[in-house]
């Protein structure tokens, strides 16, 4: 008896064989649309930056936990009034966070009359949050 | 005797093409697609690149200006010209002047060996000029707290997103 000789794709093979081809089509487009978020929060990053630098040489936020507003960060500069209104409607919540604290013995010792003293290295962070953004600043405090 | 089976049928062939070419119209809108936003993504890497080179530029030349060497003259509500003396450069200069002009909304950055400390240039000036980008705002605030000489730099751009830099001058007396 003859058997039947297949030399040829049927329909559905070639079907399958698309709907293959199209779902990793999906996959590329998906993996480009992750690539466009990871570009945006980014750049969200880098122009939120910034405001971590008004933690700079700034004693009085940063060491503690504080809801104010970001214009409070910025008070020791005479603002002009459009500045000024846009900083003070952003609420922003300062937080701090001890991440090491290095213990460097006894300052003064060497002296028998001096009176002893310890000095400790505290590494920490503060954070700036806020609805839109949240930036971090590594600081260095010594007791 | 069964029927031998060696290629496809008409209509199997046309309906395949059918298929490919729905798909084909659909890859090359999505292509396209593609294109359009790589390019956009590319323009707006471009401004982000540019914007982190300015605010390290003037990031740099506030926090190393020479002390007391920082003059700050309003010409407008929204408009400052800043002349200081830094040890920053980008021209290899050895501690430059450097002005930040305004001129018709667009923001310049001049650097000179010759002291510049006023906006009308005299005619024999020597500087190079650097352009930073169209703003609507450009001001530079000095901290109202006497220890301590530090700056906040606001510069509104128009096309791209604004600086808000806090700088603390490294070289204060």
């Amino acid at each position: 008896m003859l058997r039947e000789r297949r030399t040829a794709f049927t329909l559905i093979e070639v079907m399958v064989a698309v709907m293959i081809i199209s779902v990793v089509i999906m996959a590329l487009i998906q993996a480009y649309s992750n690539n466009l978020h990871i570009f945006n929060s980014i750049k969200n990053q880098i122009k939120s930056n910034q405001y971590a630098s008004s933690l700079i040489s700034n004693e009085d936020y940063g060491f503690e936990d504080k809801h104010i507003s970001l214009y409070d960060l910025f008070r020791e500069f005479d603002l002009e009034s459009d500045l000024k209104m846009a900083l003070k409607e952003r609420k922003a919540e300062v937080l701090y966070k001890e991440r090491e604290s290095i213990d460097l013995g006894e300052a003064g010792a060497e002296s028998q009359d001096a009176p002893r003293q310890t000095v400790v290295l505290e590494i920490g962070s503060s954070v700036i949050k806020t609805e839109e953004f949240s930036t971090s600043l590594l600081r260095l405090r010594i007791k | 005797m069964r029927l031998r089976r060696s290629a496809f049928t008409l209509l199997e062939l046309m309906i395949s093409i059918s298929i490919l070419s729905i798909m084909m119209i659909y890859l090359y809108k999505s292509h396209a697609a593609l294109n359009v936003s790589n390019s956009n993504l590319k323009d707006e890497a471009r401004r982000v690149e540019n914007i982190q080179k300015i605010k390290k530029v003037v990031y740099l030349d506030f926090l190393t200006a020479l002390p007391s060497s920082t003059l700050i003259t309003n010409r407008e509500k929204n408009e400052d010209a800043v002349f200081l003396q830094t040890s920053h450069s980008i021209h290899r200069r050895f501690n430059p002047y450097v002005a930040y002009l305004l001129k018709d909304e667009k923001l310049y950055r001049l650097e000179s060996l010759r002291r510049i400390a006023d906006y009308e240039l005299p005619l024999d000036s020597e500087f190079d000029l650097d352009y930073l980008g169209e703003v609507d705002s450009f001001r530079v605030y000095k901290s109202s707290d006497i220890k301590k000489e530090a700056f906040l730099v606001h510069i509104d751009f128009q096309t791209i997103d604004d600086v808000l830099l806090k700088i603390k001058v490294l070289n204060e007396y």
